[in-house]
């Protein structure tokens, strides 16, 4: 049932067939199945109808000499055939496409790994604890392993906005949705190189969220075996071992650059760091403040406190609390924004 | 110009025309059944506008069932019945009105158009009353919700004694608040809505305006008074009697 | 009708009285009651907002031209690429949606129509139909205070939290939301007005002999549209009261942070919004069938099965809403009913469109310019329709749901179809509306550059959206890239099918030939009244017949068109002998 359009790969994209990404997840080859079924199904009727169309465009085409003739105006047998027939076939298509999405949301019986996924604006943070990883990492790109399940914990902040976690490749999506907890599993069954992938798999926001919507894309990384997997969260996610300003610069590279620039002058959604550290900041309420150690801790747990002149209130920035990480988070940020000069 | 029969039939073949007829119609009989079925389709429209709040109403009831169980205690079902009868009366009157036009008793068509309008105004003056006293103690909606525990109704406080105003906010207490402002105050509003139009009907009475061939008007703005008050039989014992 | 305007004398003395020139103060246009003077105020509405949102879609097709993420610093009127593109296509959407499609055909073709098909004089209910016009005229100014207050980027389906701006948002987009809830909220009211208007005409206003099953299709399906507009819009119209209330006092219905629950809106957008697709395709199809049947010159095929199919889309409409959730966190059963209804959809659906096919069967087809756009919306509805199945399967959807492929199945049904049968009526009709005929050599290469422009502008976005393009992406991949360069030159081209048709009818205004009474030869009422008809519709009561009886009319020439042939004029009851 395989397309014959579904062995071109398509020169202008990268791998996987004329139609979709390779097929990396338990799931995708049933989804790619259904799809083509339906899209023989669609061929078969689109010629016919076509077909038919332009055969009668031509034959009964108005030309000197050619007059209509008076056929039946219905014809009951004709006609509860060509309702019935398609019926029968789509309650077909019904029941195979429903038996693939029961696999889609029905989770192994054997252990699951979860996975605590945030969406906010405008970025992804996937949660790592646990024995295996040692600790607990925040991380900007999703870690998996091969032929393992997964189940992930998806949510947005209360004061966030609906996000949607799209990984094309797993023919997976769900949305994140503020102040509830959606559940999504999935297995992968290649890597990413095997793939033929080696940035990554594409994951997407497919909820639109805003300016940044389009910016909000992160990479799947799947690998061969958990020492690889819980090296790549470390590396990703691992920022003790880091020194102060390069922590700092990390932890800005994932949460802070959507909205911040380095740059001198080039406010974004908020205003930018450079050169900022020690001067006084005039603020939206007309007062004055430092920018010191206490303003910057200040203005990350709670945005709405001291608003910058020249920018929204209230804030478009949703709070950050690392809880019992904060004191390293800060000392990196602070580090990191001092060196901006 | 050959057009055969069409073209002996001119306007003033045709049997007088009251006044009242549109150009459009035939007759008084089409004129009046197309007004009422234009009315019975809006009134239609209007139980579905309500619908949504319903359903609302019902997720909300489903999502938090102890919290709307407390929170009923703060509405007063007397004063619910109170509005109850009023508006029963106010229907009748308004079922009477359409008599009266119909067999052109004019004092009886305005008395029972300015009782109807009257029984509204009752109706009004209660909520008002009913709404003050929620806006004061701070019984509102979102996040405004603010009660002080002196300020807790007798009933609850006996029932459940140590109920504090935080545990309601706590419960959100302030969604109850949002359906109950919204459901009743879009109620309200038809109900301004309706005494407007017995106002009218009120002027045209006095003017004479009404017949047994014409009274299309005060039979479809019973129709729509009646929808008012059937929607309120629905949300008197839905918010004050359903704990 | 012989005789008609040619052959009177009085025509070469001074131009003959219809609804137009019958009174001509700009004033008589405002307080008009006459349905086709309303009619035609709305056609220059719609078509007003049809080239507005064609402008911000070509603006947004503009900007995808290039993928990658802009430089932060490029500003287009003050805003980054991403703004831009967020605002472009959110009023596209907007203006699109609810000031175009849904209006489009009921209001503008069928407030003209409709009566003229039943042999009536107006509409049953006039005041009401001149309060839905403007209703429509008050909601099209907010839209453009929208437009001037800087616009706004929700989305056209306006979704909590984002819309309200998730806790933050700047003070014009504030007053910008307030504005857009009640532009929606105001429309829908004129929307359901006149739903409510078209029902009670076509039960009251319906002749006597005429029943239900002799009206004309398009009447049916306008009748299925009313019942859709009457019964689910005020549904979308509390949705949007109650967003207004949560946006300006934060009650805790829709937001999370007070306690409101976003899917909530959802739901309730989509009970409405779902049917309301069906509002957009049902005229859309009743347009369909009497063009197929005029221009094949045959009695439409299966006239109870298209007929009851329009009102079976309509019910099935209302319970398939979910299948616009499927990721939002909805049960899986839930999601499973849904996708189960969604395929019942179709059945009626396809009935139609083999209906049509049916129809052509022996004709004679003549390929004038409305034919051309039948041609059009057999394929095109063929490819949007089918392509619904692969939505309505729900597995698929999980990997499809608001990406490309979305984005090109709803526009093969809702410009592939709707437009189509909107320029398809417009031409079909024009001729009785205005009097004139449009150049028909122009007309058939603005359908064909309508045709090609579509296809080119949607067919590459079927496979970039099952590839995974997301929509709503201001900048994209670069593997993308062709995929979205072809839609860009489709969209232009399109563009300028539409922008051509603009001129060519905006030309015959004023020097186009005199259009005879019935230029097509086709069989409903409205035929037998002179173009453009009397103030009172029909100067002389129409002959009862079957409005898909082709052979009751003869060909005489290109000036005085086509007539009904004598025996008829003789044998049939006139309108009023039936009374």
């Amino acid at each position: 049932m395989n397309s014959l359009l579904g062995h071109i790969a398509l020169p202008l994209g990268r791998s996987g067939s004329f139609w979709f990404p390779p097929q990396s997840s338990t799931v995708a080859a049933g989804h790619d199945f259904v799809y083509n079924l339906i899209l023989w199904l669609c061929i078969i009727f689109f010629v016919a109808i076509c077909g038919a169309t332009a055969y009668f465009m031509v034959v009964y085409r108005k030309r000197p000499g050619h007059k209509e003739e008076v056929t039946s105006t219905h014809n009951t047998k004709l006609e509860v055939t060509w309702s019935v027939v398609p019926l029968a076939l789509l309650m077909v298509v019904f029941g195979v496409s429903t038996y693939w999405y029961m696999e889609m949301v029905t989770p192994p019986d054997e252990e699951v790994y979860e996975l605590n996924v945030t969406a906010q604006k405008w970025r992804w943070t996937f949660k790592y604890s646990g024995e295996a990883v040692g600790g607990t990492y925040y991380c900007k790109y999703m870690h998996l392993i091969k032929d393992r399940p997964y189940q992930s914990i998806m949510t947005a902040p209360d004061n966030d906005v609906i996000h949607s976690m799209f990984i094309p490749a797993f023919r997976v999506k769900q949305d994140c949705v503020p102040g509830r907890y959606n559940r999504l599993w999935f297995r992968p069954t290649q890597t990413h190189i095997e793939a033929g992938m080696p940035d990554g798999f594409d994951l997407f926001c497919t909820e639109y969220c805003g300016d940044s919507h389009s910016n909000m894309i992160t990479k799947v990384f799947v690998y061969e075996t958990e020492a690889e997997w819980v090296a790549g969260i470390k590396k990703d996610g691992d920022l003790k071992g880091l020194n102060p300003e390069d922590r700092g610069a990390a932890i800005y590279a994932q949460f802070c650059s959507t909205c911040h620039s380095t740059k001198a002058g080039q406010d974004m959604i908020g205003p930018s760091w450079h050169g900022m550290w020690g001067k006084e900041r005039d603020l939206a309420d007309g007062t004055k403040v430092t920018y010191d150690e206490n303003y910057v801790r200040e203005s990350v747990l709670e945005p709405n406190a001291k608003i910058a002149a020249g920018f929204a209130k209230p804030s478009a920035m949703t709070p950050f609390n690392w809880g019992a990480e904060n004191d390293l988070y800060f000392e990196g940020l602070i580090a990191y924004m001092k060196t901006l000069k | 110009m050959s057009t055969g029969v069409a073209d002996h039939e001119t306007k003033h073949d045709l049997p007088a025309r009251p006044p009242e007829l549109a150009m459009h119609f035939d007759n008084m009989h089409q004129q009046f059944h197309s007004g009422k079925l234009g009315m019975w389709l809006f009134l239609g429209q209007e139980l579905l506008f309500f619908c949504g709040l319903f359903t609302a109403y019902a997720v909300y009831r489903g999502n938090h069932q102890e919290m709307f169980h407390y929170v009923h205690y703060f509405l007063d079902w007397k004063l619910g019945a109170v509005n109850t009868v009023v508006l029963l009366v106010s229907s009748l009157t308004a079922a009477w009105s359409v008599r009266a036009a119909m067999l052109e008793q004019r004092k009886v068509l305005i008395f029972t158009l300015l009782a109807t309008f009257i029984c509204a105004g009752i109706f009004m003056v209660v909520k008002y009353f009913e709404y003050t006293h929620k806006l004061h103690i701070g019984a509102v909606w979102g996040g405004g919700f603010n009660v002080a525990d002196a300020d807790l109704p007798a009933e609850l406080v006996a029932k459940y004694p140590d109920m504090t105003g935080a545990k309601l906010k706590e419960m959100g207490a302030g969604s109850f608040f949002a359906i109950y402002f919204c459901m009743t105050g879009l109620h309200g509003l038809h109900v301004l809505v309706g005494m407007g139009l017995y106002i009218w009907l009120l002027v045209r009475a006095l003017k004479g305006d009404f017949n047994r061939r014409w009274y299309g008007a005060v039979d479809n703005v019973a129709l729509y008074w009646h929808i008012v008050d059937i929607i309120w039989i629905f949300l008197f014992p839905m918010l004050y009697l359903i704990g | 009708m012989a005789g008609g305007v040619v052959e009177k004398p009085a025509a070469h003395d001074k131009p003959r009285k219809h609804y137009l020139n019958h009174v001509k103060t700009f004033g008589s246009w405002l307080v008009t009651l006459d349905h086709k003077r309303i009619a035609m105020m709305y056609l220059c509405a719609v078509s007003f907002a049809l080239l507005l949102g064609g402008v911000f879609a070509l603006a947004l097709r503009t900007v995808l031209w290039n993928g990658t993420p802009a430089d932060p610093e490029t500003s287009i009127l003050g805003a980054t690429m991403e703004q831009f593109y967020n605002k472009m296509f959110t009023l596209h959407g907007a203006v699109m949606v609810f000031l175009f499609i849904i209006p489009g055909i009921p209001a503008a073709l069928g407030n003209f129509i409709l009566p003229m098909q039943l042999g009536a004089k107006d509409l049953a209910l006039p005041r009401i139909n001149l309060l839905s016009w403007y209703l429509y005229v008050m909601g099209l100014v907010l839209f453009v205070c929208v437009l001037v207050l800087g616009g706004l980027d929700t989305g056209w389906t306006l979704y909590p939290p984002y819309s309200m701006g998730g806790g933050s948002q700047s003070q014009h987009v504030w007053h910008s939301l307030v504005l857009a809830y009640m532009a929606v909220f105001i429309l829908g009211f004129s929307s359901i007005l006149t739903g409510l208007n078209f029902i009670v005409t076509m039960h009251k206003l319906r002749p006597p002999g005429m029943g239900m099953y002799d009206m004309p299709l398009f009447l049916w399906a306008l009748y299925a549209t009313s019942l859709i507009q009457v019964l689910a819009t005020p549904v979308v119209g509390i949705t949007l009261g109650l967003s207004l209330i949560e946006h300006m006092f934060h009650v805790g219905i829709f937001l999370p942070q007070y306690g409101g629950d976003p899917v909530m809106y959802q739901h309730f957008f989509w009970f409405y919004s779902h049917p309301a697709v069906y509002i957009m395709i049902l005229p859309a199809m009743g347009v369909q069938s009497e063009i197929m049947g005029t221009f094949s010159r045959k009695h439409i095929f299966g006239y109870k099965a298209i007929a009851w199919s329009s009102i079976a889309i309509a019910a099935i409409g209302f319970i398939v809403w979910g299948h616009h959730m499927f990721v939002s966190g909805q049960s899986p059963t839930a999601g499973i009913i849904f996708s189960f209804l969604t395929y019942l959809v179709a059945i009626p659906s396809a009935i139609k469109v083999f209906n049509w096919v049916a129809t052509m069967y022996k004709g004679s087809i003549d390929l004038k310019t409305p034919m051309i756009y039948g041609l059009n919306f057999i394929y095109l509805f063929g490819i949007g329709g089918l392509t619904g199945l692969f939505l309505a399967s729900i597995s698929n959807n999980v990997h499809l749901h608001d990406t490309y492929f979305v984005i090109a199945h709803f526009h093969m049904v809702m410009v592939g179809s709707t437009v189509n049968a909107f320029l398809g009526g417009v031409h079909l009709w024009w001729p009785k509306m205005t009097g004139r005929m449009y150049n028909e050599t122009l007309g058939r290469i603005g359908a064909i550059l309508v045709f090609v422009g579509f296809n080119l502008a949607f067919m590459p976005q079927f496979v970039s959206g099952t590839r995974g393009m997301p929509r709503r992406y201001a900048n994209y991949l670069e593997e993308f890239t062709t995929f979205h360069q072809a839609s860009t030159v489709g969209a232009y081209i399109l563009g300028a099918g539409i922008g051509l048709q603009v001129l060519y009818l905006l030309y015959s205004l004023f020097k186009g030939k005199k259009a005879p009474d019935n230029p097509w030869g086709a069989a409903s009422l409205e035929w037998q009244s002179e173009s453009p008809p009397d103030f009172h519709n029909f100067t002389k009561p129409p002959i009862m017949m079957g409005a898909y009886d082709y052979e009751n009319w003869e060909y005489e020439s290109e000036e005085a068109g086509w007539k009904l042939k004598p025996e008829v004029i003789e044998t049939r009851k006139t309108l009023s002998k039936v009374h």
